[in-house]
């Protein structure tokens, strides 16, 4: 009988071991995954611009373009990273990219000499002027960028998703770090979606299509009323444009997510009524173009944005911008 | 108190399981805290002070266990110098008797172990009681009578200087020695270049209070862990006083100068054991000898044991800087590992104070959560590594993870006070129970995951 007690003392001893783990096993975790936040919290600062080393036969062909004016083209990038995910650029490739664009000649400006230029005043512009743009509010995009801009001394416009700001979410960037690029003069701080930079699904085969641009279906409710979907919409238009306010942000453009204002929707109001709140609501909306070969922007017309992807290489961009150069056009007219 | 018998009890189903679970849990919790430095490896970049700290204690920590595991004692050469054991007494006319009627048990021959007493000017009985011992021993018990108290060093240096004896052992009067102990720890003077063989000390009044629980734990790891890593190098910082053994070579030309040594101007009056080691450790080896076991009483209350730690610090701040001196001609990991062990206790409380005070009050940062696992993760692992070595396994384990937060809490902050105060040479309290000599260095209780630990010195 004792003996049997003095075992079960013995085992209860024992249970001191795997007890002592419980604080390990309760914490350790945590503190593991907290790794991310670490990560997000210390490995954010912008990244060293990679070194550009061009070949004599590229030089010869990365000349001088002559001064256009009346027209500004406009790039579109998605994130600036090694991913070979079809939106990333390389740094490396933006790296050439920008030193293309400054060996050319073309000359950044800031959204507020586009909003000039919008408006019909092209003068104070420089002789070639460009707007670079990136989209999403990623934080990837500011590290590599970043430095590459500083280095031309070129300035880059940055289109926000304002719901993962909020919630913190470590692939965007924060709100103290878009002040802080705000505040660096580099960069200008823009409106792209509050909520509604995603898919939602459009129909009961299951298929899906931009939060803007798409009545919502659920197996619940079928088919959204139009106007559940323009509340829905407006609502995400508003709520975006007051977290710029409150920010103390402009928000006078707004880069359309998936650059689709409706032109494709089943429903007909849905473009309508899309490209009037964009146009009462901000002063530009630029949007993509299917077959992405966009002519530049204009004081008058559709704002379109040539999007630059992981496989458009330096000569692929450069050669779209010669290929529709006003310049070059307005030459090859007049001969 | 009784000591346990040399022979192991045959291992009870429960003990087995115990030893298993803490040697696999042991490496998992090892090789967890080698992950999560490896993941947060980029703290350096962030703070770059506090970051290499981190990672110079995870280091430090897990290198102590994976030099300790490749220690192996001597073997068994079949050695049997002269011994002579030095035991100096001063006032203890309780313990002194028993104390020298154990060392003449010994198993070792008798024609070569002479005992040595050494009366420090005594004003009780201890003298008359030293000689009755020596009356009934066939002359192997020498009296030494200093004629008034002329402190520990010169008590050792008069019963060193009475004999020609080639090994000399110090034991210290609150130890008592199992009796294959002596035989065992000569042993490694097989080797000629080892000067000094630091024998194993466990708790004798284990089971008293909390307190000799924890630093039963304490002295488990400072020596089987500690010890046992340093002695992978041949260089032992510390051989403690509890039980050791010197060639009398290798001591006799520091004799005069330990004897008399002063610091900052001041007699040093403590600290005598890592003091003559330092002396012989300049030009020979110094081993540790993990099966030649003493069992030695430890403080039993807080203010015995504040007071010993006290003055364990002084003597360790005096000691560190003449190591530093010479350390660097060892081998590099054995000087690489002293001047690490030197420089964290410094840093410790100011990382503490940072993880503790500064970072959340100041700074806004959470709760130092990951300061306390550290300490906790290590904490673990020594009470760990006490259940994988114990032949029979006992909760008093645990004691080693209070001891970590008690360590946090009361002995982290000495160091800084022992460094100004290291001019000071009054014994403190004098107990008689109170051990008088240092386990050793401080099993580095050392942790740290985020950039934090505490240590223990």
């Amino acid at each position: 009988m004792s003996r049997l007690l003095s075992m079960f003392r013995g085992m209860g001893a024992l249970a001191l071991l795997p007890l002592s783990a419980v604080p390990l096993l309760l914490v350790g975790p945590s503190l593991v995954s907290s790794h991310t936040r670490f990560d997000r919290k210390y490995h954010s600062a912008p990244l060293a611009a990679p070194a550009v080393y061009f070949t004599p036969a590229t030089l010869a062909r990365y000349t001088p373009v002559a001064p256009y004016s009346g027209a500004v083209p406009v790039l579109a990038y998605h994130g600036i990273n090694a991913n070979n995910d079809h939106y990333s650029v390389s740094r490396e490739e933006f790296a050439r990219q920008m030193a293309m664009l400054e060996r050319s000649g073309y000359r950044t400006i800031t959204i507020a000499q586009y909003l000039r230029f919008r408006s019909g005043d092209t003068r104070g512009l420089p002789p070639r002027p460009i707007l670079i743009t990136f989209d999403d509010g990623r934080l990837d995009s500011y590290r590599g960028a970043d430095k590459v801009l500083a280095q031309h001394g070129m300035h880059a416009v940055m289109y926000v998703i304002t719901a993962p700001v909020k919630a913190g979410n470590a692939f965007h960037l924060s709100w103290e770090e878009l002040h802080r690029m705000q505040d660096s003069g580099r960069w200008d701080i823009q409106p792209h979606a509050h909520d509604g930079h995603r898919l939602i699904t459009t129909d009961p085969e299951g298929d899906s299509g931009p939060f803007y641009s798409n009545l919502a279906f659920t197996r619940s409710d079928g088919f959204e009323t139009f106007a559940a979907y323009s509340q829905r919409v407006a609502t995400d238009i508003y709520e975006v444009k007051d977290d710029f306010k409150a920010q103390g942000l402009s928000s006078a453009t707004f880069a359309v997510p998936f650059g689709d204002h409706g032109q494709s929707a089943k429903d007909p109001r849905v473009e309508k009524f899309l490209d009037d709140l964009l146009a009462t609501q901000f002063r530009v909306a630029f949007i993509q173009a299917d077959d992405n070969e966009p002519r530049y922007t204009r004081p008058t017309g559709p704002a379109f944005r040539y999007e630059v992807f992981t496989a458009t290489t330096t000569d692929a961009l450069h050669g779209w911008l010669v290929r529709h150069d006003p310049a070059a056009r307005g030459t090859k007219a007049g001969a | 108190m009784s000591i346990p018998t040399g022979d192991p009890p045959s291992p009870r189903l429960i003990d087995k399981v115990a030893r298993i679970g803490a040697a696999t849990y042991l490496v998992l919790l090892l090789g967890a805290v080698i992950v999560f430095k490896a993941i947060f490896a980029g703290i350096v970049m962030v703070d770059p002070l506090f970051g290499i700290y981190g990672i110079v204690v995870c280091a430090y920590i897990v290198s102590r266990f994976a030099f300790s595991a490749m220690y192996r004692p001597s073997r068994d050469h079949g050695l049997r110098p002269r011994v002579a054991i030095v035991m100096p007494a001063f006032n203890e006319e309780d313990a002194i008797a028993a104390s020298l009627t154990s060392l003449l048990e010994l198993d070792y021959p008798e024609e070569l172990l002479e005992i040595v007493a050494v009366n420090d000017g005594s004003t009780d009985d201890t003298l008359p009681r030293m000689e009755r011992v020596a009356d009934h021993a066939d002359g192997r018990v020498r009296v030494i009578d200093l004629g008034r108290n002329r402190g520990k060093r010169a008590a050792m240096a008069a019963g060193i200087r009475a004999t020609d004896a080639e090994i000399i052992a110090f034991v210290d009067s609150d130890s008592v020695l199992e009796p294959d102990a002596m035989a065992k720890i000569v042993q490694g003077f097989h080797d000629p270049k080892v000067g000094a063989i630091c024998g194993h000390a466990d708790v004798l009044n284990l089971h008293d209070t909390w307190l000799t629980k924890m630093q039963a734990v304490r002295y488990f790891v400072a020596f089987k862990v500690v010890k046992a890593a340093e002695s992978v190098f041949s260089a032992v910082t510390c051989c403690s006083g509890c039980f050791s053994v010197y060639r009398r070579s290798a001591v006799m030309p520091h004799l005069e100068w330990w004897e008399n040594q002063t610091f900052l101007g001041v007699e040093s009056t403590f600290g005598d054991d890592r003091s003559l080691t330092n002396c012989v450790l300049r030009g020979h080896r110094v081993r540790y000898e993990s099966q030649a076991v003493s069992h030695t009483i430890v403080p039993e209350t807080f203010s015995q044991f504040m007071t010993q730690q006290t003055r364990w610090k002084r003597s360790w701040t005096r000691e560190s800087l003449i190591v530093g001196s010479f350390i660097y001609r060892k081998h590099p990991v054995a000087a690489i590992s002293a001047y690490v062990g030197m420089l964290l206790p410094l840093i410790a409380p100011v990382v503490a104070l940072r993880a503790i005070l500064f970072m959340p009050v100041i700074e806004g940062a959470p709760a130092p959560i990951v300061y306390a696992l550290g300490v906790y993760a290590m904490a673990v692992a020594y009470g760990l590594y006490y259940v994988l070595r114990r032949p029979t396994y006992s909760s008093i384990w645990v004691y080693g993870i209070v001891f970590c937060f008690f360590y946090l809490v009361f002995l982290l902050w000495q160091t800084y006070y022992a460094i100004l105060t290291v001019r000071t040479s009054a014994w403190g309290t004098r107990p008689a129970t109170a051990g008088q000599a240092q386990p050793g260095e401080a099993p580095p209780l050392a942790a740290s995951l985020g950039g934090t630990r505490i240590d223990l010195s």
